[in-house]
């Protein structure tokens, strides 16, 4: 599989003179095509700002992001909204559905963006409604959904611009578990069917045993790998578990 | 402790508070000014003030100090709104009500003092431009005008009774809201109109109704002009019919345009334009009906300018109609002259050079019939006197050359003269009144409009030469020229009372003189006192009408914030962002302005067809280009608004890139 995306030597600092503070130190790592990798660590280790970074929500202090081969840390302002549009998707933890639109408005959203004609629209929505059992829900208000239907707009709407990367910041953070295991069967479904590439971001090690892989975050730093293979949910849970014990165990379980 | 959160607070929240400020000193400005013209020496020293137009001024300043209020309310709220949630985190902290309610109440102290300080420096200098343009319309020379202590005093004492009752107000609604309400208030979505088509359907037929509102106000007003007989009733039901058409025109459209448009498909897959009408929908459908009522304020604003200058160009122009010679001299034959034509001469000539002379003699006519139809119906009053009055062909024709007009044909019939354009509707052409044992038929009301007239009589009747052999002279005229008007009209004209007249009427200037100059500035500084009310009040209501809308503009950035911080993440560039943000602000801000704007060209031309109607279509446009003007500055003025809000806005709302 060829390389999707390329992490080189990424660095974040915050703060100038004596008081700086590394969110990312010095990680690389890389993603093909296809897969779903799921970036686990405490609160404060780093994984949020990873995401930023590559989301192009934030900028590196130093390093490199590349993606299909183009460097996001070079491009300016304006190539970033395009770039943000046309290739990536975003799965927040609150959602981020806009209340005043209606749930079919939340997710062609993307592609009036790109200015894609009414009949194109359609098609995709009907698509990626179908897959993710969207389709009573449309004509409904965010506010009149359940938090796993919201989330499960947000995923459609992350998915219907066909993005290179799906991003997930805390996807089931505001979800309960039994809505987290629908919304992570999702995840896993869209990845497997759909080929998606997913890159999700999480501090529960059952939402983490979803992935392919798992990457560990720690003080800024990459500490750790585990890949799924040809093991069950359970047993990746259960290796997650045994990595974040042997670093002192003050991961949160889910 | 307190105060010193209320002052960090009003400090680090300084940008939100601007518009409330800035509104606040104005609104305090234009009370001062108006108050100094109330209350102040300059005007009601000058003859031409009536004790009336003291009071009608002071109602005036009621009425601006009502909708002051209405605005300073508001801007209450709005400052409320924005500090909700924050009153609802000190609650939920420990502060109690009594404490949070200081520290309001300090915060409004604070602003109340700051307005008043620039609301006044303002309305130092607004009450000259305001003297400066009232003394410019009086026709006099511009000087520096006192303010009065008065005037100040008002204006400190409704401002600050003002900034009270909008803090009891809003304590109320501190004392009794839960913390949820006033931390999650916010978090209302205000829900479109499910029946957009229903109310298209309303706002079609609101629009039919202020068409014939108008055509119908138009005939009206035509009728008005041209027939005494007209009653104002029909004025008044269009006028009724317009105001309610006008405010279903936009809670119809209001209700009903975001929702149409957001079933078309087409228009819905472009860039952010379903965003832009789900922001619009819930607003518009909740301030459709306030919507409605800013145009209409807007359009008075307008109307009342073009009204206003009108009436100017109009008073301008029949000056010359009602007052053809300089000095007119009417005296009564039956009685002994105060002051005779020859003494009368004398007099003028020691105020200015006589340029020519010109008498005639007005007769008796022995008949009343054509006066009893003038003054059928209403206008005939109990125990009346009537007495048609006559003038010879072509002694008139004599005066008329004088005066450079052209002559009038009788062919052997009768007409009328006098300077009304109603005339055409009196019912003269059934009476063929006899003179010197002849009949005569009606030939008409002659072309020209102009008075010959003493103040008695009503108009006069032109007949043939032979028609006058058997009558006696009734009324002795003679008009002067004068070589110019730089002289003290005043004096003059005082020098020609006669005092018998004087003491049976009870009118100090009494006199069987006028002196044109003498009239044209009283009539100028009446009219200028109501010409500056109806401009004020205009100002007023635009002003009020652009504060309400920029702080409901910024009251909802809250909000908008959050949406613009999604948008940004999924896609949206800056520029689409700030393009997103202009449409949203801009559709909303100018909706209200949309009708006016529309109709600043019917309104400018029923004022235009008034004066033509009333017989001046050379001023005719001069009063289009006024109105022209007026909707000009309201559309600057309201841009300029805009513009600020807009900057408020984005600075606000806009989510920078990285």
């Amino acid at each position: 599989m060829s390389k999707l995306l390329q992490v080189n030597h990424v660095s974040k600092y915050y703060g100038m003179g004596t008081v700086v503070t590394r969110a990312l130190d010095d990680i690389s790592f890389a993603m093909d095509k296809g897969e779903f990798t799921a970036i686990m660590g405490t609160s404060g280790s780093g994984k949020s700002t990873l995401l930023n970074v590559i989301s192009t929500i934030d900028r590196v202090s130093a390093g490199e992001i590349l993606l299909e081969g183009k460097d996001l840390t070079r491009m300016k302002e304006h190539r970033l909204a395009a770039f943000r549009r046309d290739q990536l998707g975003f799965v927040f933890q609150e959602y981020n559905l806009l209340d005043t639109l209606t749930i079919r408005e939340n997710i062609v959203l993307p592609l009036n963006l790109k200015r894609v004609s009414a009949k194109g629209t359609q098609k995709k929505l009907e698509e990626v409604s179908r897959v993710l059992g969207l389709d009573d829900q449309l004509q409904k208000f965010p506010w009149e959904l359940s938090g796993g239907q919201r989330q499960r707009a947000a995923c459609a709407r992350a998915l219907i611009a066909g993005p290179s990367l799906i991003l997930a910041d805390e996807p089931t953070g505001a979800l309960d578990s039994g809505n987290s295991r629908i919304l992570m069967e999702t995840f896993e479904m869209i990845n497997e069917r759909l080929g998606a590439t997913i890159l999700l971001v999480t501090h529960d090690a059952a939402v983490g045993a979803y992935a392919g892989r798992v990457l560990f975050l720690k003080d800024g730093k990459i500490f750790g790998e585990v890949r799924r293979g040809s093991r069950s949910r359970q047993e990746m849970y259960r290796e997650i578990l045994a990595l974040t014990s042997a670093q002192g165990g003050d991961s949160h379980v889910g | 402790m307190l105060a010193k959160i209320a002052f960090r607070n009003v400090k680090r929240q300084a940008g939100n508070y601007l518009v409330y400020y800035l509104t606040v000193s104005l609104t305090i400005a234009l009370i001062f000014a108006f108050s100094n013209l109330v209350f102040g020496k300059e005007l009601w020293n000058h003859p031409a003030a009536l004790p009336q137009m003291r009071a009608g001024l002071s109602a005036i300043s009621m009425l601006i100090g009502l909708v002051e209020a209405f605005v300073l309310g508001y801007a209450s709220s709005y400052l409320l709104g924005l500090r909700k949630q924050e009153f609802g985190m000190y609650l939920t902290l420990g502060m109690n009500r009594r404490q949070i309610l200081l520290i309001f109440f300090c915060e409004e102290m604070l602003l109340c003092a700051a307005s008043l300080i620039t609301g006044i420096l303002g309305g130092l200098l607004l009450y000259q431009g305001l003297m400066a343009l009232l003394t410019g319309l009086m026709d006099m020379p511009f000087a520096f005008s006192a303010y009065s202590p008065q005037g100040l005093l008002f204006t400190v004492l409704l401002v600050g009774g003002m900034f009270l009752l909008s803090f009891i107000v809003c304590s109320l609604y501190l004392r009794r809201a839960t913390i949820y309400r006033l931390l999650f208030a916010g978090r209302r979505v205000e829900r479109g109109e499910r029946r957009p088509l229903l109310w298209f359907v309303i706002f079609l037929a609101a629009l039919a109704a202020l068409v014939t509102a108008c055509l119908w106000f138009h005939r009206e007003l035509e009728s008005l002009v041209t027939d005494f007989d007209t009653p104002p009733d029909g004025l008044f039901g269009s006028l009724l019919l317009g105001v309610v058409s006008v405010l279903f025109l936009y809670m119809g459209l209001g209700r009903s345009a975001a929702g149409l448009l957001l079933r078309r498909p087409k228009f819905c897959c472009r860039g952010t334009a379903v965003f832009i009408l789900r922001q619009l929908s819930g607003k518009l459908k909740t301030n459709a009906l306030m919507a409605g009522i800013l145009a209409l304020l807007l359009l008075l604003a307008l109307a009342a300018t073009d009204i206003s200058f009108a009436q100017y160009a109009y008073y301008d122009a029949i000056l010359e109609r009602n007052f053809p010679f300089a000095v007119l001299g009417t005296l009564e034959e039956e009685e002994e002259p105060a002051i005779s034509f020859s003494e009368t001469e004398q007099i003028l000539a020691s105020y200015t050079p006589v340029t020519s002379r010109v008498s005639y003699t007005l007769y008796a006519g022995g008949t009343s019939a054509l006066s009893e139809a003038y003054l059928s119906g209403e206008r005939l009053e109990n125990g009346q006197e009537l007495q048609d009055m006559l003038i010879g062909e072509s002694e008139l024709n004599r005066v008329l050359a004088a005066l450079g007009e052209e002559p009038v044909r009788l062919d052997g019939t009768y007409q009328i003269l006098s300077s009304q354009q109603q005339m055409e509707s009196v019912e003269f052409p059934r009476i063929s009144p006899a003179w010197s044992g002849k009949q005569y038929p009606f030939g008409g009301v002659a072309d020209l409009l102009i008075s010959l007239v003493p103040d008695d009589v009503m108009f006069l009747v032109v007949v043939p030469d032979e028609a006058l052999r058997e009558l006696s002279p009734a009324w002795s005229c003679c008009g002067w020229q004068l070589g110019n008007t730089d002289f003290d009209a005043a004096a003059l004209q005082e020098a020609l009372i006669n005092p018998q007249s004087a003491a049976e009427t009870g009118y100090a200037l009494s006199s069987d003189y006028q002196v044109r100059e003498y009239h044209r500035i009283q009539g100028l500084q009446s009219m200028a006192v109501l010409i500056v009310s109806a401009l004020y009040m205009g100002l007023i209501f635009v002003l009020l009408a652009l504060a309400v809308l920029a702080l409901k503009t910024l009251s909802g950035l809250s909000g908008d914030r959050e949406k613009y911080r999604i948008l940004s993440k999924i896609g949206c560039g800056e520029r689409e962002q700030k393009r997103t943000l202009l449409w949203q602000l801009g559709i909303f801000f100018f909706f209200p302005l949309l009708l006016p704007l529309l109709m600043s060209v019917p309104v400018t031309w029923i004022c235009v067809r008034f004066v033509s109607l009333a017989g001046f279509p050379q001023q005719a446009a001069r009063t289009a280009m006024y109105g022209t003007a007026a909707a000009v500055v309201l559309a600057a003025a309201y841009g300029l608004y805009f513009l600020v809000s807009w900057l408020i806005a984005a600075r606000q709302v806009m989510v920078k890139q990285m």
